[in-house]
């Protein structure tokens, strides 16, 4: 006799086998053969290879809950790790905020950059004032001050303690100085060198001192901060996933014994994966959640400091506080951090579960 | 439906755990697969499930070659065939309910057709009323026999035991050899490994005997009604 007939597995599996689908004949002796298999008619029919689309995003939905639910079952131990990432990120954050208040302040101080002009010792007077009118004409020029000898004195004294020196001078050895400032749509390095260079061809003019080294390197000083708070953020992301991804191993660890049921009941990478990757997920999320108020009370104490700075250079100056897009890039970044790194930790430690 | 054709496993080490290998067990067939402890019997069934892969020769299962199958389709190879251990590897973070449930929750089956085959299948091994218990409430037997349910849940082809009555006194193991013998009066192919000799003697059924991995008989007995 030949039951050889039924091959369920053969027909099954060549249907798991990117979909081909040879010897339909076989499904039919499987149903058949396998409709005294229990009470239901049910048969390998109902069992196909990939996971039907509804089941999937019900099981997407379940690991989401369920891997969220498992971490606030253990409160404590989940606050550590989501301790560590708030500090993570709230280091770059942090430096992002000041750098971001800096700024206004920096401009700020570019735009109070004049030039000097030291006039000729043998100058009138009378010529000086026509050049100061003519200059104050000009288009790229906002305001010219006159600072006469004696003015440069009385503020040399009284700024410099040196004051005895001067008066024990019979002569006052100080030039007449005009200060030139440029309007605020013509002052950046370039536009203030050009200036600088036209001013020194006035004759009146012995020379034109532009002290843009200073307002270079505060530039440049920038750059260099942006970078850094770039370079930390990058570090920092990197240490985000490690420190999730080892989270993660402890997890698979402690879960050996449902993988290794999991994987000899058939169920895929992918199956055992889902729920890690959520778990590392609200790792991210959480910790983000957490550096939000950590965050607020570091811009509070921050917020004196930059103010006084601020009034110093007499500009009107709030606090900027981090804004909301910011905030929400950061969550959904550490999300994806913490998905990222506990992909890598379950890519990695996965495959060395298998049932013995 | 599982076919050795001059099967060797020769694990890492060098230790040759099958040699030459050659059987074959037809649809709706049962057997047991006896021998000393270290013949291999652990190791066919491996070869089986693809725990491990055969050095040298082919296994066949319902006419595919477990060569071929790849490791991302392992696991719909193993919906196809239910597997009993010595230690059922129940999960206590659940109750027996969920346990059975697993390999359809895997398989993506709906919740209302999974309650109905979780307790068809419960019912199949007597524990219906359980349903709701963990499993650390369960004596020995039941684990065992939850472990069973949860193995047939999804109407495998195939069911494999290796040392299913292991842990088991005597009248226990004959409840469970009666479960296995009902499993395969409605068609299952079953294969169980045992060294417990008396059992298998009891059953009447086909022997297949390993002996330092060559297989030294596969009961002649039953031989002409299979090939
Ligand atoms: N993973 C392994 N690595 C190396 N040797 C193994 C491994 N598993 C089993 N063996 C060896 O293979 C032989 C057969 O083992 P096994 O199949 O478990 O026998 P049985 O189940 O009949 O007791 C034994 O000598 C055992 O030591
Ligand atoms: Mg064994």
């Amino acid at each position: 006799m030949n039951r050889r007939v039924n091959k369920p597995s053969a027909a099954q599996l060549s249907r798991t086998n990117g979909g081909s689908t040879k010897k339909p004949s076989n499904k039919k002796s499987v149903n058949k053969s396998q409709s005294a298999w229990f009470s239901s008619s049910v048969s390998f029919s109902s069992l196909v290879s990939a996971l039907p689309f509804n089941a999937w995003v019900d099981h997407h939905r379940f690991s989401c809950v369920d891997s969220l639910k498992r971490l606030l079952s253990t409160p404590w131990q989940s606050m550590m790790t989501w301790l560590v990432v708030a500090i993570a990120l709230v280091l770059p954050a942090l430096l992002y905020l000041a750098f971001d208040n800096i700024r206004p302040v920096s401009e700020q101080w570019q735009n109070d950059t004049q030039i000097s002009l030291y006039i000729q010792p043998k100058a009138q007077l009378i010529a000086i004032e026509k050049l100061q009118q003519r200059l104050s004409e000009l288009a790229e020029v906002d305001t010219v001050e006159l600072i006469t000898p004696a003015m440069a004195q009385q503020e040399f004294q009284q700024y410099s303690g040196l004051g005895n020196v001067l008066a024990s001078l019979n002569n006052n050895p100080l030039p007449y100085v005009l200060t030139v400032q440029a309007t605020a749509s013509n002052n950046t390095p370039e536009q203030l060198t050009a200036l600088q260079a036209q001013l020194q061809n006035e004759v009146l003019v012995e020379t034109a001192q532009l002290d843009m080294n200073w307002l270079r390197r505060l530039q440049e000083i920038m750059h260099l901060a942006q970078r850094v708070v770039l370079s930390l953020a990058l570090l920092l992301s990197v240490g985000v996933m490690l420190i999730i991804g080892n989270t993660i191993r402890l997890a698979i660890e402690s879960r050996r014994n449902e993988i290794v049921v999991i994987k000899m009941v058939g169920g895929t990478d992918g199956f055992i994966k889902r729920p890690f990757l959520y778990t590392g997920f609200w790792y991210g999320i959480g910790g983000a959640l957490l550096a939000l108020p950590i965050l607020f009370i570091a811009e509070l104490w921050l917020s004196s400091p930059i103010q006084q700075l601020a009034f110093q250079y007499e500009s009107e100056y709030t606090l900027s506080l981090i804004d909301l897009n910011v905030v929400a890039l950061m969550v959904m970044l550490a999300g994806v951090l913490g998905w990222l790194g506990a992909w890598l930790s379950v890519s990695r430690h996965l495959k060395h579960i298998e049932p013995e | 439906m599982i076919r050795f054709d001059n099967v060797s496993k020769r694990y890492s080490e060098g230790h040759d755990a099958l040699v030459n290998v050659n059987f074959e067990l037809a649809a709706g067939e049962m057997a047991f697969l006896t021998g000393h402890s270290g013949a291999g019997k652990s190791t066919l069934l491996k070869l089986i499930m693809l725990i491990e892969r055969s050095s040298r020769g082919q296994v066949l299962i319902g006419n595919r070659v477990l060569d071929q199958v790849t490791r991302s389709q392992i696991p719909y190879l193993r919906r196809q065939i239910g597997v009993v251990f010595q230690n059922p590897h129940l999960l206590f973070d659940r109750n027996v309910f969920d346990n059975v449930a697993l390999p359809l929750q895997i398989a993506g089956m709906s919740t209302r057709e999974q309650g109905r085959r979780v307790r068809a299948a419960l019912e199949r091994v007597g524990l219906l009323s359980k349903e709701n218990d963990s499993p650390l409430a369960l004596s020995g037997g039941e684990q065992q026999r939850v472990g069973i349910a949860r193995a047939i849940v999804n109407k495998p082809a195939i069911l494999l035991a290796d040392e299913p009555t292991g842990n088991l006194d005597p009248a226990l193991s004959a409840d469970i050899m009666q479960l296995f013998q009902d499993l395969n009066s409605v068609g299952v192919t079953v294969l169980i490994a045992t060294h417990d000799i008396a059992l298998v003697e009891q059953m009447q059924r086909r022997v297949l005997t390993l002996d330092q991995g060559r297989m030294t008989s596969s009961d002649a007995l039953a031989e002409g009604a299979y090939t």
